[in-house]
C-alpha cells in the first residue's frame, strides 16, 4: 500500500510535469504523415500501368508508411487497415498464397467490394510490392485494383483522423469522449506509439533479418523485394524523431535518435544481406543497439516529462 | 532508490492502513493460480489416463472419451493464461504446453487437402517429418533415433526441431491432433475426422504405424501432467511462482500487466483479429477440435477472475479473497466499476460466439469472409478487449500514478529535485 499512502504527498512536492502538446504532436507530425500517405498511396493508383513508373511510385507509397505506421491508434487499428496497408511479417507466406488465389479467381474477384473481402495478405503494400517488383506489374488489372484498394484504406486512416479521432485527443474529457478522459491519456497514447515504433524497428525490421548469429535470415528483410528495407528503416525513425520532437522537450532522445539516423546513412547494405557475415552483420547490430538506446532513453526522459506511463502496445503478445 | 526515498519523506504524512491490504490482493491472486493449475494437473491426470485406456484398447468409445477428456481439460487451463505475460517463469514454460499454430505434418500424415505444409520449407524444413512413420531420420545434420517414442524424444528433440515454432511436438495441441486429426476443409461444420482405428492393432489398422501412434499419445500425456506437475507445485505454499508474486513490490503491476497484455497484444490481436483479417481456419487456435469458442471464452473468464478475485474450479469449489476490483475501488471507485463493465461487457460477447458455436455454427465458419454474422461475433468480441484495454490502463495510472512520476524520473535522481 506504500505507493498509494505517498500519493497526497507527493502531489504536494513534486511540481506537475510538463502538459504534452498534443495539438503540436497532431499539427506537425500525426496529419501530416497520415495525410502524405494517403497522397502518395492514391499517386500509386493514378500510376499507368507501367512497371518502371510504378516502381517509383510504389517506393514512396512505401515509405511514407513506414513513416506513419507507428500510429495504429484509432483509424489504423480500426477493422484492420493498419494490416491492410501492409501485412508483414509473413511467417506462413499468407501474402503468397493469398495472392495465387486471386489470380485463381480471375478478374470477377478483382472488384473494389471483392478485393476489399479478399484476405489482408493478398492486399496492400506486401502483395503489390511482388506484383511490381518481380512480375512487371502484371496482371495490371490485378495490379491497378490492389492499388485502388491501398488508396481507399488510406484514405479511410486520413478521414477517420480528421472527421473525430485527431478532435478526441484534442478534447480529452469532452461530452460523449470515453476514448481519452484527461490530457494525460491523449499524451500516453501518443508516447506508447513512439515506444511502440522503436521497438518495432529494432526487433522486427531489423531484428527478423538478423535472425541469431548462428541462423541469420536475410530473406526476411522487410521489403527486400524493391530494395527498401535499409530505407525503411530510416524513414521510420526520421518520422519517430519528428513525433519525440513534438511530444516533449527531450534533447537526450533527440541526439540518440539523430545518432542511429547517422548510423542508418553510413550503413551500405539495403536489404541487410550482410547479416549473414559476420562482419557486415555487426553493422546491422550496431544500428539496432542505437534504435534500442534511443528507445529506452526516450521511454525515461520523455516519460518523465509527460507524467505518463506507455500503454499496452500490440506487440505484446508472443 | 527514488521510490524509497519518497516514501520516507512522506511517512509521516501518510495515511494509515486502507481496509484491503495490497499483500491480501496478491494472495489471492496466488490462491487462484493454485487453484486453476491444481485442476489443469486433475484434468490432464483423467486425460492421461484416458488416453492410456484407449491405446491399450482401442475403439469408438475408448476415442471419443479421450476427445471428451481433452475438451475438459481445457477449461481450467485456458483460465490461467491471464498469468502467463505477467509471471516469466509462466512465459518461459507455456510453449511446452500450450504452443500454436503447428506444422502437424511433424508428427503424423497429413492430406494435401488440409492448410498444413505437406512439403518442407524455408522456416521450417522439417514440416514433412512425420515421426510416427519414421523410426529414424536425419534431423538439422544429426541422425536420430526414434525407435522408441518417449517424453523425452517429444521435449528434448522434436518440440522446436530445428528452430522452428511451427514444430510444436509436445503440449494440448500436438494431443489435439492426434484425437481429432486435421480439419479437412476449410469453413465447413466438420471437425477433425480421424478414425478411431488410427489406433488399431493388426490388420484393423488404418493409415499405418498405429503402435507407434499410440506410443506418441502416451507419451504426450505423460510429458503434459508432468509439466503441469511442475507449474501446479510452483504456485502452490512456498513454490517459486508464488513467492515471486509475494515478494514483488509491484505485485500488483504482474496482475494488471497479464490482463493486458493477454486482452490485447495477444488474444484481441494475435488469436483473434489476425485469423479474421487473413480468413484463415489454420489461425483457429484449437483448430483440430472446432474448440477456438471455448479458448477465446475462458482466456478471457479467466481475465475476469483476477479482477474480481474469484475462482470456481472442478466440482463448485470457490476460491476468493480481497480482490484488485476493491483494491482499485479504494483509490477510485469510477475506475474499478468502468473496468469491472469493461470484462463484463468482453464476457458476454464471448458468450454469444461460444452460444452460437455450440449450436453447430463453428469458429472456422465465423471466419468465412462470405459470412458476416460470425465475422461480427468475432469482431464484437474482439473490440470488447480492446475497450477493457483501456480500462486496464487506466487502473494502471489510477494505482501508480505517482510511482511512474517517481520511477524513471531524472530529476528525482537528485533527492534536491524533490524540493525544488
Amino acid at each position: 500500500m506504500k505507493l498509494f499512502a505517498i500519493l497526497p504527498c507527493a502531489v504536494a512536492v513534486l511540481t506537475s510535469p510538463a502538459v504534452a502538446d498534443v495539438d503540436a504532436a497532431l499539427d506537425r507530425h500525426v496529419l501530416p504523415r497520415i495525410d502524405d500517405l494517403a497522397a502518395e498511396t492514391r499517386a500509386l493508383a493514378d500510376t499507368p500501368c507501367d512497371a518502371g513508373q510504378l516502381r517509383a511510385a510504389f517506393d514512396d507509397a512505401a515509405l511514407a508508411w513506414s513513416a506513419a505506421s507507428h500510429l495504429t491508434l484509432g483509424p489504423a487499428e480500426e477493422n484492420g487497415r493498419a494490416r491492410a496497408i501492409l501485412f508483414w511479417p509473413d511467417e506462413r507466406d499468407s501474402t503468397g498464397r493469398g495472392l495465387r488465389l486471386l489470380m485463381q479467381q480471375g478478374a470477377d474477384a478483382w472488384t473494389p467490394d471483392a478485393i476489399a473481402r479478399a484476405s489482408v495478405a493478398a492486399r496492400g503494400l506486401g502483395a503489390l510490392e511482388r506484383l511490381i517488383h518481380e512480375d512487371d506489374a502484371q496482371p495490371c488489372a490485378l495490379t491497378l485494383a490492389l492499388s485502388d484498394d491501398l488508396a481507399a484504406t488510406a484514405a479511410a486512416i486520413r478521414d477517420g483522423w480528421h472527421d473525430g479521432f485527431a478532435d478526441m485527443m484534442r478534447t480529452p474529457g469532452g461530452p460523449g469522449n470515453t476514448r481519452f478522459l484527461t490530457e494525460s491519456e491523449a499524451a500516453a497514447a501518443l508516447f506508447t506509439a513512439l515506444l511502440a515504433g522503436l521497438e518495432y524497428t529494432a526487433d522486427t525490421r531489423l531484428g527478423r533479418p538478423l535472425g541469431t548469429f548462428d541462423d541469420p535470415r536475410p530473406a526476411r528483410a522487410e521489403y527486400r523485394r524493391s530494395g527498401l528495407s535499409l530505407d525503411s528503416v530510416q524513414a521510420a525513425l526520421v518520422s519517430l524523431r519528428e513525433l519525440a520532437a513534438t511530444l516533449a522537450d527531450a534533447p537526450r532522445t533527440l541526439e540518440a535518435l539523430d545518432r542511429a539516423i547517422a548510423t542508418t546513412e553510413d550503413l551500405d547494405d539495403p536489404v541487410f544481406a550482410g547479416v549473414a557475415d559476420p562482419q557486415a552483420r555487426f553493422r546491422v547490430e550496431t544500428l539496432q543497439t542505437a534504435v534500442r538506446e534511443a528507445r529506452n532513453i526516450a521511454a525515461t526522459e520523455i516519460g518523465a516529462a509527460l507524467g505518463v506511463s506507455a500503454g499496452f502496445n500490440s506487440a505484446d503478445g508472443d | 532508490m527514488n521510490k524509497l526515498t519518497a516514501t520516507a519523506l512522506c511517512a509521516l504524512l501518510a495515511t494509515p492502513a486502507f481496509a484491503v491490504e495490497e499483500a491480501d490482493v496478491l494472495a489471492t491472486y496466488t490462491d487462484i493460480a493454485a487453484a486453476a493449475y491444481g485442476d489443469s494437473l486433475t484434468t490432464a491426470k483423467h486425460l492421461r489416463d484416458t488416453v492410456t485406456a484407449f491405446v491399450n484398447d482401442p475403439s469408438a468409445e475408448g476415442l471419443q472419451a479421450a476427445r471428451t477428456a481433452w475438451l475438459q481439460a481445457r477449461v481450467p487451463y485456458q483460465q490461467t493464461e491471464v498469468y502467463r505475460f505477467g509471471n516469466p517463469i509462466v512465459d518461459d514454460w507455456e510453449g511446452r504446453v500450450n504452443a500454436w499454430p503447428l506444422d502437424e505434418g511433424l508428427i503424423d500424415y497429413v492430406d494435401a487437402a488440409g492448410t498444413a505444409p505437406t512439403q518442407a520449407y524455408d522456416n521450417n524444413p522439417a514440416a514433412n517429418l512425420n515421426v510416427i512413420a519414421n523410426p529414424t531420420f536425419t534431423l538439422s545434420g544429426k541422425q536420430i533415433d526414434a525407435t522408441r517414442i518417449t517424453p523425452e524424444l517429444l521435449a528434448e528433440t522434436l518440440h522446436e526441431a530445428g528452430g522452428a515454432e511451427a514444430n510444436v511436438a509436445t503440449g494440448y495441441h500436438a494431443i489435439e491432433f492426434l484425437l481429432w486429426g486435421q480439419d479437412i476443409g476449410a469453413y465447413d461444420s466438420t471437425a477433425g475426422q480421424r478414425p478411431w482405428t488410427d489406433y488399431a492393432s493388426g490388420d484393423a489398422c488404418t493409415n499405418d504405424n498405429c503402435d507407434r501412434r499410440g506410443a506418441y499419445l502416451v507419451a504426450a500425456a505423460d510429458l503434459l501432467v508432468s509439466d503441469l506437475e511442475y507449474m501446479a507445485s510452483a504456485w502452490a505454499t512456498g513454490g517459486e511462482a508464488r513467492q515471486a508474486v509475494l515478494e514483488d513490490s509491484d505485485g500488483v503491476g504482474r496482475i494488471l500487466t497479464g490482463m493486458g497484455s493477454l486482452s490485447y497484444g495477444e488474444q484481441a490481436g494475435e488469436r483473434m483479429q489476425l485469423g479474421l483479417l487473413l480468413n484463415d481456419p489454420e489461425e483457429e487456435h484449437s483448430c483440430f477440435s472446432d474448440n477456438t469458442h471455448n479458448d477465446h471464452f475462458y482466456d478471457a473468464l479467466g481475465i475476469r477472475n483476477v479482477f474480481n478475485g474469484r475462482y470456481v474450479g472442478l466440482g463448485g469449489e470457490v476460491t476468493s479473497g480481497a480482490s484488485l476490483r476493491d483494491l482499485i475501488a479504494e483509490t477510485d471507485p469510477a475506475v474499478a466499476d468502468a473496468l469491472g463493465a469493461a470484462l463484463d461487457h468482453t464476457q458476454f460477447r464471448m458468450t454469444e460466439m461460444k452460444v452460437v458455436a455450440e449450436t453447430g455454427f463453428h469458429y472456422d465458419m465465423m471466419l468465412d469472409p462470405a459470412n458476416e454474422a460470425g465475422g461480427a461475433l468475432i469482431q464484437a468480441a474482439i473490440d470488447g478487449l480492446i475497450a477493457q484495454t483501456r480500462e486496464i490502463e487506466r487502473a494502471v495510472n489510477t494505482l501508480g500514478r505517482d510511482q511512474i512520476a517517481f520511477e524513471g524520473s531524472d530529476s528525482l535522481d537528485d533527492p534536491n529535485a524533490v524540493f525544488e
